[in-house]
């Protein structure tokens, strides 16, 4: 007896489209090894790329999850809301990265916010008998505007999975 | 066309992980260069004899290096008081633990995660307002979460005029530097 593919959306499933995991590869690379073993105006813009292409789907897909549970029923089934939304959350990451790239302001703000998340980190961390302690650093350098066009690689991405979804239904 | 398995289970998997690997990217890399070097390097600053000329004196210790300064410790000799002044709008704890002999990791130290942490030698520090600490004899200042706190340090010294007293102080910092390249510590007579 066959079984039809009885597949549900899957909270998260954006993220395992192959431009994403290669996004996520690049980066890990790029900040793990390429910054680190040759660095270059390369290795800088390269993890912005990455991350332009990923975290905004990724944070749309929390917010996506967590919509989609609480209101099954209001914002589930509304795939032209859910699109909207994932515009909105795109948008707002791509302006905040080209703030904190060209207002000294902003980036300082940004800069100040990590140190907090860090600091809370390693202290908790510690707190285990761990220790890492990262520094936040960022440098406000307009050159990196032209990564921006990378956020629409994930619109793509998502507005896909949105479609493929609304197909199985 | 149907399909004979339901992948939802391995979907879910695969994307739980993903998600937490984006998490760890967007935490622990982004803009954050991953020193694969955590060595830390100390440099300590010669010693210095002063005579003071009034009860107070106010010194400001910074450092010219490649990576961030991760905390400092000073000393002075004898063991006279001292006021630690953190910068506006920082706070520090309302206490300092007397400091370990010599300086040790960060696990005997009380950092927080949005102020330095302060130890000053036995006995224990108090506090004279939020971002003032007055102890006696030596403080480390260990910046955590906060490692801008390290670049600049104020402090006063409190000690009989015409006393004379020896200020030295060591900087540790983040990561290897190349080969040769020092740190160039600074100890200068500053204002309140």
């Amino acid at each position: 007896m066959s079984r039809e593919d009885v597949s549900a959306p899957v909270w998260g499933e954006p993220l395992l489209h192959p431009v994403c995991l290669f996004s996520m590869a690049v980066w890990w690379f790029n900040d793990h090894v390429g910054k680190v073993y040759a660095p270059s105006a390369l290795t800088g813009k390269v993890s912005d790329v990455a991350c332009l292409v990923v975290f905004p789907l990724w944070a749309w897909c929390l917010l996506d999850g967590l919509a989609s549970s609480s209101f099954p029923r209001k914002y589930r089934a509304n795939h032209a809301l859910r699109e909207r939304c994932l515009y909105v959350v795109t948008a707002a990451i791509a302006l905040w990265f080209a703030l904190i790239n060209v207002s000294e302001v902003v980036g300082a703000i940004h800069r100040d916010l990590w140190t907090s998340v860090y600091g809370v980190m390693h202290f908790r961390l510690w707190q285990i008998g761990g220790y890492w302690n990262p520094v936040a650093h960022h440098t406000v350098d307009a050159g990196d505007l032209w990564t921006l066009p990378a956020a629409l690689l994930g619109v793509w991405v998502g507005r896909a999975w949105l479609m493929a979804g609304s197909n199985r239904q | 066309m149907t399909r004979l398995r339901d992948h939802t289970g391995s979907r879910r998997w695969g994307a739980a992980l993903a998600a937490i690997f984006c998490g760890y990217l967007t935490l622990a890399t982004s803009e954050i260069p991953m020193d694969p070097c955590f060595e830390e390097q100390s440099t300590a600053l010669q010693s210095l004899t002063h005579e003071a000329e009034s009860e107070t004196t106010w010194w400001r210790l910074t450092a010219v290096t490649p990576t961030p300064v991760l905390r400092w410790h000073v000393q002075v000799s004898p063991a006279l008081s001292i006021t630690y002044v953190a910068p506006d709008g920082v706070d520090v704890p309302a206490f300092a633990e007397p400091s370990p002999a010599g300086l040790d990791t960060e696990a005997s130290a009380t950092v927080g995660f949005d102020s330095a942490t302060v130890d000053t030698a036995a006995p224990p520090a108090s506090a004279t307002s939020d971002h003032v600490l007055i102890g006696v004899g030596s403080f480390t200042l260990v910046c955590g979460g906060h490692p801008s706190l390290c670049d600049d340090v104020k402090f006063s010294v409190h000690g009989q005029v015409a006393e004379e007293f020896t200020l030295s102080a060591f900087a540790v910092r983040r990561g290897c530097a190349p080969e040769g390249e020092l740190m160039d510590l600074r100890l200068e007579p500053t204002q309140p």
